[in-house]
């Protein structure tokens, strides 16, 4: 396997190991949810209760119960990361495409643990608001909280249907109608067995032995199994593909355990109102136990074609990249080697590859531009003009601004620019140039250039409007020869056009002093 | 790419990632560790000293920081999970595999913390008398498991920074620990406990106390704060002194971004401005004065939780344009599939796009190339926005500059895709900058169709 490419295809510890792991966090902190969401549940009812006076049990007993909150969401939160982590190693294909499809609402399972969370448990620990307040907040908290399994419960039943994906994403955040259905019966089987666990829990550690509220809960429980026993018949029809033997095997195991737990739970000995809890918590998680069989089992068998499939194509995908190996390794060595903190750098990286090494516009994209790189050898110009430009960029070229780098790194490439080209400052006087040559230049200017350059070298409105615009020659120029080529050969990619190319080479020398002399007025 | 790519609307995916990830730390380490740190010193000298007041104070700070820890931090903390498998699986899926061993060791020392403070806090009542010594021990256990946890994912953080030799080695032990680690890790707790003792003068100041006490806590925690404050910005400097300057050369830039880029001095204003309102609330706090530290506090923990998420900003920042450097760029092409792609194609080789069964829609092959190459950073419309980098530039300008952002822009990764491909990405760009095209978000993997279909 290519080192540059295998990091998915490797497992840090064997599959049996994965799975052993895997289920058994997924177990612990399954257990931990139902018995957060089962609390979060009665404590509103029991808030309900209070508020409405309804029953004399009640009175309060709320608070009771959602003081145990904090401590089961804690541990099922934190119970939680074992089997997140170990899906993401050992179903890595199948989990990440499924929390792909519901990006959005998987992220937001965040904004609604932290609000649920912190108003659960501000209202069980000592916050003291007005009773309906306090029921408005703890139905806000239950409805957000309630909505996390659902969640989840879309992004497994999505993971465990690959042959679906597609028709999903055609439906946005929705499932198609046939896994709707198995969506909401799964759903609901959560619900449904969260009041059980919290329930079962609350009858024996938050009732203090009170008959009437231990009545009220073994009501509950019996009402959570009465909903699962509803329910299941429905998630079984609903099941996406028929189930194996062994899936079989654990349902009638689990179904089994559920009788023997109601019979303990309703049967003649708890008529009284009381049953053991470790016969019963026993029977209850052993329901669980094997209702995550069946739904471990099923997992298993839809993940298995998906992953040798993916592990094929990693493979063939490998053996493609390994020719680009020496390559890529050989760019990241030198890319770390190479510091932007100085100009011939940032030059060299950043600039030449279109003004070119030696600054003459013919980096190698320089033919890939309308709008040719300038020659900066032949331009003079200001230091804060250059440093606007570097800054800015200049609309309507390839120029981007080179705001990426902080305004010193701009400094120093501009006193490098400087250094190699002279590129700061004016532009040596033209030579020869008559009195009456510069007087008919002039003329020339303003007829010919400055509806553009303005009269005095600024752009007007109309020209700024360009793209690119014209330069100002108030801050900036070109040396002689390139000034002279631009007026007669125009600047292509631009409105600039050959406007001086009938001139006699005095005249154009004259105007370019013009320019020179607008530089100078302008300074 | 084998995985779907979602876009976060206005946010971006990297700072959707990033403002989870500076809540948790602010929280693990402000409050986990830090301020936790403080209610054991309280209860210390509460229980063990026999100072009056300060073991009901401790009582009364374990409330907000146990329902702020189990509700905000943990969350935040798996949030950091569900972040990344969501916008950047590839990446998390391939880190995993690095450092599966110090993540499964950290998640049993975070199940531990979080029995350590739920037996604290529940049992803060019961456990009274001499049995209160088994309270303090809960307390100092929880801060221990916590730092613990510290040093787990520093390890990995500072391997995104500086993986020294692991690109060629692929050794666990040069990848764990790498150079930035344990300067790295020091300064972790450095800011830990300074931010812990901000977070316990805030509380002093504000709460109900005896006059007596209060000035007693503000002058303990004051102390507390100046030594771990000193501590830090030792450390911090060492920090920096050892990350390479083909990094750092780019830290002040991370903060500034190209709108303030050219106004540096605002940077150090701005810190210097933050660092004198924390030193304001020692001075406040070591002279007793009850009404001073009311009033910097509060700016001084806004300015001590900007510190912390500049910091993060800049490490997460100028670890770019890798997130496992010399495997993998921080849009998720491997360093091996960017030359790859250059041969044969990005579109024809991601499998995600050829399930979609929507090759020949222009739209979708430019969103395609824009989130695979793009998305990680930027956005279309929102922070960081795509359309407004390049607007006014030319249709080649843009060509060019997509074709060279590595090398313009160091901590930019490299565009991958054929020059077609290069050239599908420019015109879709550079048409929503000029207008021609409307400025979309593209938020969902694929968006919608002239079908209708997404």
């Amino acid at each position: 396997m290519s080192p540059l490419f295998g990091l998915l295809m490797a497992y840090p510890l064997p599959s049996a190991w994965r799975q052993v792991l895997l289920f058994s966090g997924f177990y612990f902190h399954m257990t931990l949810v139902l018995l957060a969401l089962g609390t979060a549940f009665l404590a509103v009812f029991y808030c309900l209760a209070t508020c409405f006076r309804a029953g004399s049990f009640g009175q309060g007993w709320d608070r009771g119960i959602l003081r145990t909150f904090m401590g089961f969401k804690s541990l099922a939160v934190v119970l939680g990361v074992a089997p997140l982590l170990l899906i993401q190693v050992g179903r890595t294909l199948p989990f990440f495409n499924a929390t792909g499809l519901f990006a959005g609402l998987w992220m937001l399972i965040i904004v609604l643990l932290v609000v649920s969370f912190i108003s659960f448990d501000a209202l069980g620990h000592g916050m003291q608001v007005h009773r309906l307040l306090r029921l408005g907040l703890g139905v806000t908290a239950l409805v957000l909280l309630a909505a996390v399994p659902g969640i989840f419960a879309a992004v497994l039943v999505a993971a465990e249907n690959p042959g679906l994906w597609i028709a999903i994403l055609e439906q946005g955040f929705f499932l198609p109608g046939s896994l709707m259905f198995h969506w909401a019966a799964r759903y609901l089987h959560v619900l449904g067995a969260a009041l059980v666990f919290g329930a079962f829990f609350h009858y024996f550690f938050t009732s203090g032995g009170d008959s009437g509220k231990r009545a009220g809960m073994k009501g509950w429980l019996l009402a959570g199994v009465l909903v699962q026993l509803v329910i299941g018949p429905l998630l079984i029809v609903s099941l996406p593909s028929e189930m194996s033997a062994l899936s079989v095997v654990f349902l009638g195991a689990g179904l089994l355990t559920l009788a023997v737990f109601v019979r303990l739970v309703a049967g003649r000995r708890a008529e009284a109102g009381r049953f053991g809890l470790k016969s019963s918590a026993a029977l209850l998680l052993g329901v669980l136990l094997f209702m995550l069989l069946v739904r471990q089992d099923r997992q298993d068998r839809a993940f298995a074609s998906l992953e040798a499939s993916a592990a094929s194509l990693g493979r063939a995908r490998a053996e493609a990249l390994a020719p680009y190996e020496k390559e890529a390794l050989a760019k990241y060595r030198e890319d770390v080697r190479r510091a932007y903190d100085n100009a011939p750098t940032i030059y060299g990286r950043s600039c030449a590859f279109c003004h070119g090494e030696e600054g003459d516009g013919r980096g190698p994209e320089a033919g890939n531009l309308a709008v040719p790189p300038e020659d900066i050898t032949q331009i003079r110009a200001s230091r804060p003009y250059l440093l606007s430009v570097l800054a800015g960029g200049v609309r309507g070229t390839a120029m981007p601004y080179f705001a990426v780098f902080v305004r010193g790194k701009l400094v120093d490439l501009v006193a490098y620019l400087d250094e190699r080209w002279g590129v700061v400052g004016m532009p040596p006087p033209v030579s020869g140039v008559s009195p009456a040559d510069l007087e008919q230049a002039g003329k020339l200017y303003s007829e010919r250039c400055a509806s553009c350059h303005g009269p005095a070298g600024v752009p007007t409105a109309a020209a700024e409007k360009f793209e690119p615009p014209p330069p100002r020659f108030t801050e900036y120029s070109l040396l002689p020869g390139r000034a002279m080529e631009v007026m007669s050969g125009g600047y292509h990619g631009t409105m600039m056009g050959g406007f001086a190319a009938g001139l006699s080479p005095q005249l154009k020398k004259a105007l370019v002093q013009v320019l020179y002399d607008l530089r100078t007025a302008g300074t | 790419m084998p995985f779907l790519l979602f876009q976060v609307p206005y946010l971006g995916n990297g700072m959707a990632i990033g403002l989870n990830a500076v809540i948790h730390v602010i929280i693990s380490h402000g409050v986990a560790i830090g301020f936790t740190a403080m209610i054991v010193v309280a209860e210390y000298l509460g229980v063990r000293k026999g100072w009056p007041g300060w073991e009901e104070q401790a009582a009364r700070m374990l409330k907000p920081a146990a329902i702020i820890i189990t509700g905000v931090g943990a969350v935040t903390g798996v949030g950091i999970w569900f972040t990344t498998s969501a916008l950047n699986a590839r990446g998390i899926g391939s880190m995993l595999r690095v450092f599966f061993w110090p993540w499964f060791i950290e998640w049993l020392v975070f199940t531990l913390e979080v029995a350590a403070i739920l037996v604290y806090y529940f049992k803060w009542d019961a456990w009274a008398g001499e049995r209160r010594k088994y309270r303090i021990s809960f307390g100092a256990a929880y801060v221990a498991l916590a730092c613990v946890s510290a040093f787990l994912i520093t390890g990995i953080l500072g391997f995104m920074l500086t993986s020294d030799g692991w690109p060629w080695s692929r050794s666990f032990v040069q990848a764990f620990f790498n150079p930035s680690f344990p300067a790295q890790l020091l300064l972790r707790l450095g800011l830990s406990f300074t931010l812990g003792s901000l977070f316990a003068l805030a509380f002093v100041s504000f709460a109900r106390l005896e006059p007596g006490h209060r000035r007693q806590a503000l002058r303990v925690y004051g102390r507390i704060m100046l030594a771990a404050g000193v501590l830090s910005a030792l450390f911090g400097v060492w920090y920096f002194a050892v990350v390479p300057s083909r990094f750092k050369t780019h830290a002040v830039f991370s903060v500034l971004t190209s709108h303030f880029s050219q106004r540096p001095h605002l940077f150090w204003w701005a810190n210097g401005a933050a660092f004198l309102l924390l030193a304001g609330a020692v001075v406040a706090a070591l002279a007793g004065a009850r009404r001073a530290a009311r009033v910097l506090v509060i700016p001084a923990v806004i300015a001590a939780a900007a510190l912390t998420a500049e910091y993060e900003r800049v490490r997460e920042f100028i670890r770019g344009p890798y997130i496992l450097p010399g495997y993998m760029y921080s849009n998720q092409v491997l360093l091996t599939e960017e030359a790859y792609f250059r041969d044969k194609g990005l579109l024809d080789n991601s499998p995600w796009f050829g399930l979609a069964g929507r090759a020949g829609d222009k739209t979708l092959e430019a969103v395609y190339l824009f989130k695979q190459n793009c998305s990680s950073c930027h956005t279309i419309g929102g922070l960081n926005d795509i359309v407004d980098r390049v607007r006014g530039r030319s249709l080649d300008g843009v060509y060019v500059i997509i074709g060279r952002t590595h090398e313009m822009v160091p901590f930019m990764a490299p565009f991958s895709g054929t020059d077609e491909e290069r050239h599908a990405l420019a015109s879709f760009i550079y048409d929503m900058a000029t207008g021609k095209t409307p400025v979309r978000t593209f938020y969902l993997p694929f968006p919608p169709g002239r079908d209708g279909k997404r």
